[in-house]
């Protein structure tokens, strides 16, 4: 299945390949101020329809993961990673995608303050 | 009091007592942000400070949100209301977690009918994850 998302100012616009079956939330410094659903799925799969320079980064701590905004509007549409084994991945921010109910999306929860 | 900071701490707010509730909104923009909102006017019961980017829609509100990590601090109503005063609304999932931790979550249907739902016993606690 393809779904379709967007910040909301349109600046950024992307489609994700894959099964949406859950989310997870995460209780980190940044994942608690931003409030993300996420989706990971490997990067390939998350398609941009935009340029990817419309999007401004933010990293800290190690400086590994790229958390992607909107410099116009502000949304959070996806962040950008490598998982442990060296794949390039995507944690797709569900609260942006078109044509889903969040409450409908079971959610997990990652511990993520404690690590 | 409760404070609250964007993760790289350029921009912050101040929340004079403790809020009555945590508004949880589904219109297009908020299910977005993922925001929590706490309410009050701007230089009374809420100070905001940092330099920030709005995110203006429509002639009523503005949302402010730091250019350099992209948290979503507060909105706020881009004229003052016929008493001078300024509705202002900040992000409460920028406060430490146990400061709001047992604030009631209020729903509100932003997206439809513009009207608040009944409370569903939920509160902040539950929605840091």
């Amino acid at each position: 299945m393809v779904y379709k998302g967007s910040c909301h100012c349109g600046r950024i616009a992307f489609q994700v390949e894959g099964t949406l079956n859950s989310a997870t939330s995460c209780n980190c410094s940044i994942c608690q101020r931003k409030g993300t659903l996420m989706w990971f799925v490997p990067r390939e799969q998350l398609k941009l329809l935009t340029p990817d320079e419309n999007a401004s980064t933010y990293t800290f701590n190690k400086h590994v993961i790229k958390h992607r905004f909107c410099p116009n509007c502000g949304m959070h549409p996806y962040g950008e990673g490598v998982d442990r084994k060296g794949n390039a991945m995507a944690a797709i921010n569900i609260r942006c995608l078109e044509g889903i109910e969040l409450g409908n999306v079971p959610v997990t929860q990652f511990d993520g303050r404690s690590l | 009091m409760i404070q609250g900071s964007c993760h790289c701490g350029a921009v912050r707010w101040q929340f004079e007592g403790q809020p009555d509730g945590a508004t949880a909104c589904n219109c297009t923009i908020c299910r977005r942000y993922g925001v929590l909102w706490a309410y009050d006017y701007e230089d009374e019961g809420i100070q905001v400070s940092g330099t920030t980017q709005p995110y203006v829609r429509g002639e009523a509100i503005e949302f402010h949100f730091c250019p350099v990590c992209g948290c979503v601090a507060f909105w706020r109503a881009q004229k003052k209301n016929q008493t001078g005063r300024r509705r202002i609304a900040v992000n409460l999932r920028l406060a430490e977690p146990e400061a709001v931790a047992q604030i009631p979550i209020d729903h509100f249907d932003g997206l439809n009918t513009f009207e608040d739902l009944p409370r569903d016993g939920r509160c902040v606690a539950d929605y840091w994850f």
